[in-house]
Formats: C-alpha cells, structure tokens, sequence
C-alpha cells in the first residue's frame, strides 16, 4: 500500500514533468508530494519492505529457529510501523502533509517559513516510526545473536543474515541521530527553544550534522538487505557457493560501518571549513571499496558457475548494472568542486534513484520472485516474469538516465514546473514515458504473483536446490518453522549436509537459544503465546503522538502514563521457565544491550550537539548566564555511582537466590537513587529561576540534555520498583532475566549521567 | 600459541581497527571544527601536532590490529573456512580483519594527510 502511495505521488509528479509551464498541480501540493514520496519509499517501503518482510520472514527460516527472540516487541513494530503510516497520510489529508522535503532543513522548516501543522506530521510522524524500525533492529540483532542452530557459528552465518545484520546495527547506532534532530525540531516550532537559529546561539547546520549522520548510514541500510538477496539468489541460480565469502560478509558490514564516517559529503556546499571536509573525503572514496569487493564477488560468481536466467537472477544482473552506474556517479561527488556544481540538480535525483530503485528494489523484485515458491507452495509463471523484468528494466533506465543529462544542463530538483526553451522537455518526457512503463511492469509483477498464487504449478520444498535452511523445510512453512531443530555444518547447509537429529521440541513452543559465537547449544526457552498488549501499546502510542500534534501536552502526559500501566499489564503474564542450564547470557540481556546502545548514541548526539554550539558561540554560557554550579552536582553523581554497588550486589544476591538480601538492596539502592533525583530536580529548578530554554541556544542545550538524563533516572526507578513488586511474589527465571537487564541498564545510565554531568559542567571545570 | 591467546588475537584484531579509525576520525576532525570556530579558535589548538599525533597513534593501533590478525591467520591457515569453531571461525575474522583494517589505515592516512596540507578554515 505505501508503495502503492508512494509511485502514484512519484508519476503525478513525472506527469507535471513532462511538458514544460506545466500547471496541473500547483507549487503547495508539489511540495508536499515530492516530500511524502521521499519519505514513503524510505521509511514505509524499503526498510518495512526489506528488513521488515523478508528479514522477518527469512532469517529465522535461514538461521534455524521457529521464531523471532522477541516476538511480542516484533508485534508492537509492526503495529506501530502501521499506525505510523496512518499518522503520516492522515496529515495529507488534513492539508497538514510534510513539504520541506524528505531532509527538512532549517530554517525552511523553522515556524517562522511553515508555520501551518505540516512539520510536526513530519518530525512525529518519523519518531513515531522510528520507534517500529529501532525495535526490529534490536530484535534483528538479538535473534541473530542466540538463536542460530547448534554449529551455526559466525564463519558459518548465511551471507543473507550478515547483510541484514549490518543493516541493524545500521539502523540501530542512525537513528537515535534522526530523533535527537526531530525532537529539537519539535521543541524549537512548539516550546520556543533555538537550537537551530543562529541569531540565539543556535546552528541551522546542526541540524544538517544530524540529519546526515542518520541519513547517508541510511543509504546503505536500504541497500544492503539487497545485497543480502542478491547474495542468496546467486548462489541458488548458478548452483556455485559465492566467492570469497569472508571479504562479501565483512564487506557487508564494513560499507555500513564507514557509511557512518561520510556524513557532510552531503554538505559540501554549506560553506564547512575545508580542513574538515577531507576527513569526508577520504572516507567516501574509501567506501567504495567494500562494495567493489561485493561487486567483483558477485560477477565472478555468476560467470564461474552454471547461471540459469530465470526471472529472479534477471533482476540481480539489472541490479548489479544499476549499482555499478549508481556507484560511478556517486563516486564523481568525491571530488568536491563537481559536486559543488551539480548539488540541488537532477543529477543528484539520476544518482540517488539509480541506487536506491535500482540497486534496493530490484532485488525486492527478484526475491519475492526467488522465495515465491517457498511462501505460497506454487511457482510463479517464467514468462511474464520475464517481461515485467525487462519493463521494469527499460522503464527504469529511461526514466533516470536522462536526468543525469538534464541535471547537468541545469534543471534543479524540487521545481513544480519550468519554463520551455531551456533544453529539457524532451529528456523529461522520455522520464515520463520511462515512469509509465515501470509502472505497467510493476503491475505485471504484481499481477503474475497473484495469478500464481491462484493457479501456479504446485512445486516441492526445494525447486532452486537452494543452499540455505529455509529450503530444508516444507513450503509453505509451517508455523513453527522447524519440527526438529537442525544442527549445521556448514554455511549452506541444504548442499553439504544438514543433521535433523536435534530436539524434537514440544508443540512449536519451545526454542533453543544458543551461544553468541560459536552456536553451542545454551538453554531451551519457551516462547510466549500471542497477546493483545503489542496492539493496545501502538493504539496508545498514537493516541500520543495524536494529541503532540495539537499541542496538548497534559494529555500526552496522561497517554504517557497509560503507555507505562500497558507495560505494567504487558509483563504481568509470564512465560514458563524451562529447566536446564544456561550458558552465556540470556536473550534478554541482549535485548537491553541493543537498547542502551541506542540510547548511549542518542546521549553522544545530544553531547555532540552541546560541542557544536559551543564552538560557534563566542561566549559559552553566553553574557548574562551564570556559570554551572560544581561541587554539589559533582557530589550527587557520586551518590548515583555508589548506588550502583547495591544494585549490583542484588542482582548477584538474587541469582544465588537470597530473594530477602536482593529486596534489601535494591530498597537501598532507591533511596540513594531517589534522593539523588529529588535533589537535580531541585537543582533543575534552581536554574531555571537564573535562564530557561527560551533564553539562548546555550539554555535550550543544557535543559534538553538534563532533561533527558533525569528522565533515563526516572525509569530505572521505576524498573526498580517493578522489580521490588515482582520479587514480592517469588523468584523465577523470567524475572532473574528481567534482574539481570535491569542491572545492566543502571550501569549504562552511570555511565551516561556521568558523561553528560562533566558536559554541563565543563565551561566551568 | 594457545586457543585462548588466539581467541584474543582474534577479537582484537577484528575489532580495534574499526573501532581506532572511527575514535581518530572523531577526533581529527573535532580537532579541526575546533580550530576553524569563532568559540573555539581561541583556544589556540595546535592542528598539525595534533593531526599528525592522532593519526600516528592510530596507525600505530592498527599496525598491531593488523599484526594480531595476521598472526591468526598464519596459525589457522590449513584450516578449511567453514569448518568448526572455533578455528575456523578464527580464520574468518582474521581474513576480515586483515582487509578491513588496511582499508581503515588507507582512510587515515588519506584524512590526516589532508587536513594537514589543506589546512583552510574558509571552502574552498
């Protein structure tokens, strides 16, 4: 559906396009539609469709498990995925739809420039979707982490699994950047706080740092769960194992782990001191050679084997074409004065569509094609597939190519229309024309699947000779995935051998976690049963994110609490513990890992943030602001750091199972903690008597940053003190599980408080 | 050499190169958004030393990254790559290891070089 969405906004553009003083649509919708389309195909189709389908769907089924480590957060993503979407378009309809563009710069997006309700629909809209993509992230990782089968070591992961692997942490370590730019958005349009205006202390470029550091990871985040397929269908359709293994799986995750290095390439007309612009430089070139790697990987595998050119490797080899033309020309924007010169022109549309529809669509056309027969039992028809390829194919290059053409003639992006006689009807109604018939192969696509999901020849489990698990496994798969759980040995198990002499597990019920490295067998778990809590959770959440629109935020404060008592009702129903040891940490540690490195990334954007301002502004705090007080906020982090000791000393009594000496502690550990927070919140208060958010940039920075770690103290008392209730009724694995986590976050929030107390008080240290 | 000795070869060398070049890279160019803004220029931060200083340490890490990986290498050679852990899972991180980190210490020394040589506070 937001495809659907997002290809209609993308031809009624084209269709404005494509003769010159066009005037079908005016300038306001344009805005909004060219917006909505950036962010629909990002947001709520590529990441859903990618990590949010197929990796649900394939990575237990490649990795041996039955499900997901979390499947009741895995419910909550995709609800909140959906409510999200609703969010977003309810705005359109509203006459409230986004139209600063999908990177939204300040000061366009200031209230001073948009002053209607369109930019909170954006800047909610995208916190509100974060939260779906962060948790599918964390739950990505986590599975892959603990539930390989036994033998699945690291050296051993299908390339498919690494792909998406990189892709999380990708998403994982962005994204906090994107929600610290989108809630200083919110805050300076709705509260008055000036982090983005200069004329305060502020920076406009602040916002493009951040937006940036998520948004060029986020590139290869869409494109590299492509190359996970790529890498699956290969193999599959030239029945050869694909080429250095180890560089394409370490390829995989090092162009998402530069990908976090060239982040102002993106700003290099922005005026940056150009002694600090090479360090992009020097990364960008550098990234182009892990995805060299994968490139050359890819082509000699299909040459060096028995290539059968079927629909799906048709759409890899149009991909592979697409990436090496996306990438050539990407690479041209190394050189900074080229790219000064095409920035803002339909080059940049021509380079940026040829990697992110070509290079990250393609292969979503060629795996629903590749994995149809497992989904539905039926194989599709060749021939039409064939020709929605080859459509697909014509039009898409006609519709891009000649953009690179017309931006180097001079056509600037974002332009509603455009006088005749510059040169440029002609290559836009080829686009158009190129636009029409991706759409008819598109719908070919579509309808051929359809047509072959109702009458398409019945095949058997395995119709590739693929040499992954999930082709080891009846099609359609059934629920539980695996009646037997395989043991491997070998990184394409269904050619070398695949051993089913594992556990027949209870019903579908039970899991086997395994180790973090080696997949040695740790502790059989029973997975929970379906639940209504995800749904109601998401219902609240946009219940919240609805009334932050309007501006109530006594009532976002009431959903706020409601959100906390549905967590409440959500863990009231425990799963049974299994018996049996546990070796290596449980999935739940894992999973509060995932969660403090999220939050110790959005800590060091906001620490980050606080350097950047300080830098532009002469005077840090500026005339008139008194200088941090010290001593007493010096004191009271000592306070918090000595209650981590009987924090830790309860977890440990806990796990020896002294239930009343654990109880003890942690009462103790809350006074401290409590009173450590009773007393900032005093001191808080004491500041804002001397200068408030609204004051200068300064204000807005150390508030927010404050603000945000007495929150992080807030909840760990109150994990504590659902901790407390829980111990009252006795000690079970869950709950040791959920001690363990808990323990864990308070040193990460030691850590954190740390490093943003020494960040305030550094003007005056 | 011993599992365990090879195990944290292994770790090490897989990971501080990553993690070196990202810290350096931070670094260098705080370092020069320090030098080239009005807030921060007085401090008088000597940007050459400074560059020159971080990116040799950080070559310096990732010589010895390098060398654990390479060492790791060098003991799990004859071992098939997808064999059973964890040797042979030794030898995978080591053959990432050796590419990643010789990528890692081309982008340093590309990024040091030229924030030392172009060393302009204005665009170019």
């Amino acid at each position: 559906m937001f495809f659907g969405a997002g290809g209609i906004e993308a031809l009624m553009m084209r269709t404005q396009l494509a003769s010159a003083n066009s005037h079908l649509i005016g300038p306001v919708l344009y805005n909004e539609l060219f917006t909505l389309h950036g962010m629909t195909m990002i947001f709520w189709f590529i990441i859903p469709m990618t990590t949010g389908a197929f990796g649900n769907y394939l990575i237990p089924l490649m990795i041996g498990a039955r499900d997901m480590a979390f499947p009741r957060l895995n419910a909550l993503s995709f609800w909140i995925f959906v409510a999200s979407g609703i969010f977003l378009y309810i705005g359109l309809f509203l006459g409230f739809g986004p139209n600063a563009g999908w990177f939204d710069y300040v000061p366009l997006a200031s209230r001073l420039y948009d002053p209607g309700r369109n930019i909170e629909f954006y800047s909610l809209g995208l916190l509100f979707n974060g939260i779906s993509s962060t948790l599918t992230a964390a739950q990505f990782i986590v599975t892959m982490f603990k539930y390989r089968a036994p033998g699945m070591s690291f050296n051993r992961i299908p390339l498919f699994c690494f792909a998406f692997l990189a892709a999380s942490f990708g998403l994982l370590f962005a994204l906090p950047s994107l929600s610290v730019d989108l809630i200083y958005l919110f805050l300076d349009r709705n509260i008055g706080t000036w982090f983005f205006s200069p004329a305060h202390g502020g920076s406009t470029l602040l916002w493009q740092h951040l937006f940036w550091f998520f948004g060029h990871p986020e590139v290869y985040i869409l494109i590299v769960p492509a190359f996970g397929i790529a890498t699956e269908i290969i193999p599959a359709l030239t029945q050869r194992k694909m080429i250095a293994f180890p560089l394409v799986a370490v390829a995989e995750l090092l162009v998402v782990f530069i990908g976090f290095g060239v982040w102002a390439h993106h700003m290099f007309t922005d005026g940056l001191p150009q002694t600090t612009i090479v360090f992009f430089a020097g990364a960008t070139a550098m990234v182009i050679i892990p995805s060299a790697i994968q490139v050359w990987a890819w082509s000699s595998t299909i040459l060096a084997g028995l290539p059968k050119f079927k629909t799906p490797l048709l759409f890899i080899v149009g991909f592979i074409l697409f990436f090496v033309i996306g990438g050539l020309s990407g690479v041209m924007f190394v050189a900074i004065p080229f790219d000064q010169q095409v920035t803002d022109s339909y080059f940049v549309i021509a380079h940026f569509h040829y990697i992110i529809f070509g290079a990250a669509v393609f292969p979503i056309f060629g795996g629903m094609y590749y994995w149809f027969p497992k989904l539905t039992g039926r194989m599709y028809f060749e021939r039409p597939g064939q020709i929605s390829f080859w459509l697909i194919f014509i039009g898409t290059n006609l519709l891009f190519f000649p953009m690179h053409i017309v931006g180097l003639l001079g056509m600037p992006r974002r332009v509603y229309t455009y006088p005749g006689g510059m040169a440029w009807t002609a290559y836009n109604v080829v686009e158009t024309v190129g636009g029409f018939i991706t759409l008819v192969g598109i719908l070919l696509c579509l309808g051929n699947l359809v047509a072959s999901y109702r009458r398409g020849p019945r095949v058997g489990p395995d119709p590739w000779h693929g040499p992954t698990l999930e082709w080891t496994v009846p099609s359609p798969p059934p629920e539980y995935n695996f009646a037997v759980i395989p043991t491997v040995t070998s990184a394409y198990p269904n050619w070398d051998g695949v051993a089913l002499d594992g556990d027949p597990l209870d019903a579908g019920h039970e899991q086997l976690q395994t180790t973090f490295v080696d997949a040695r067998r740790a502790q059989l778990v029973r997975m929970p049963h379906s639940s209504p809590w995800p749904i109601v959770f998401a219902l609240v959440l946009s219940g919240f994110f609805a009334v932050l629109v309007v501006e109530k935020y006594g009532v976002a404060a009431i959903f706020a609490v409601l959100l906390g008592l549905t967590l409440v009702a959500w863990h009231s129903e425990e799963p049974p513990t299994l018996e049996g040891p546990l070796l290596g940490r449980p999935a739940a540690w894992w999973g509060m890992a995932m969660v403090i490195a999220a939050e110790a990334t959005l800590f060091a954007m906001m620490i980050g943030s606080y350097f950047l301002l300080r830098f532009k502004n002469i005077a840090w705090p500026p005339r008139g602001i008194p200088e941090p007080k010290v001593v007493l906020p010096l004191v009271l982090l000592g306070v918090l750091l000595l209650s981590l000791v009987p924090v830790q000393l309860a977890w440990r009594a806990a796990r020896d199972g002294l239930i009343a000496r654990a109880r003890v502690l942690i009462v103790s550990a809350v006074i401290l903690q409590a009173g450590y927070f009773a007393m900032e919140v005093h001191l808080f208060d004491d500041d804002l008597h001397d200068f408030t958010p609204h004051t200068h940039a300064y204000g807005s920075i150390y508030y927010t940053l404050l603000g945000a770690s007495h929150a992080h103290i807030a909840l760990g008392l109150l994990l504590n003190l659902w901790l407390l209730w829980k111990l009252s009724r006795g000690l079970t694995q869950y709950r040791l599980n959920g001690f363990h986590a808990i323990t864990f976050y308070w040193v990460a929030v030691g850590a954190i408080t740390t490093a943003v107390t020494l960040t305030t008080l550094s003007p005056a240290l | 050499m011993s599992l365990r000795r090879l195990e944290y070869l292994q770790w090490f060398g897989f990971v501080a190169g990553g993690t070196i070049w990202f810290g350096s890279f931070l670094a260098g160019l705080w370092t020069a958004a320090a030098v080239c803004n009005p807030g921060s220029s007085r401090w008088g931060v000597p940007l050459d030393t400074v560059e020159l200083g971080i990116g040799s340490f950080a070559l310096a890490c990732l010589a010895a990254s390098e060398a654990a990986a390479i060492a790791v290498f060098r003991a799990t050679r004859a071992v098939e790559e997808e064999g059973p852990p964890p040797p042979a899972r030794m030898k995978f991180f080591a053959i990432g290891a050796m590419a990643g980190n010789v990528l890692f210490a081309m982008i340093i020394v590309l990024s040091t070089l030229a924030a030392v040589v172009d060393r302009a506070c204005h665009q170019a």
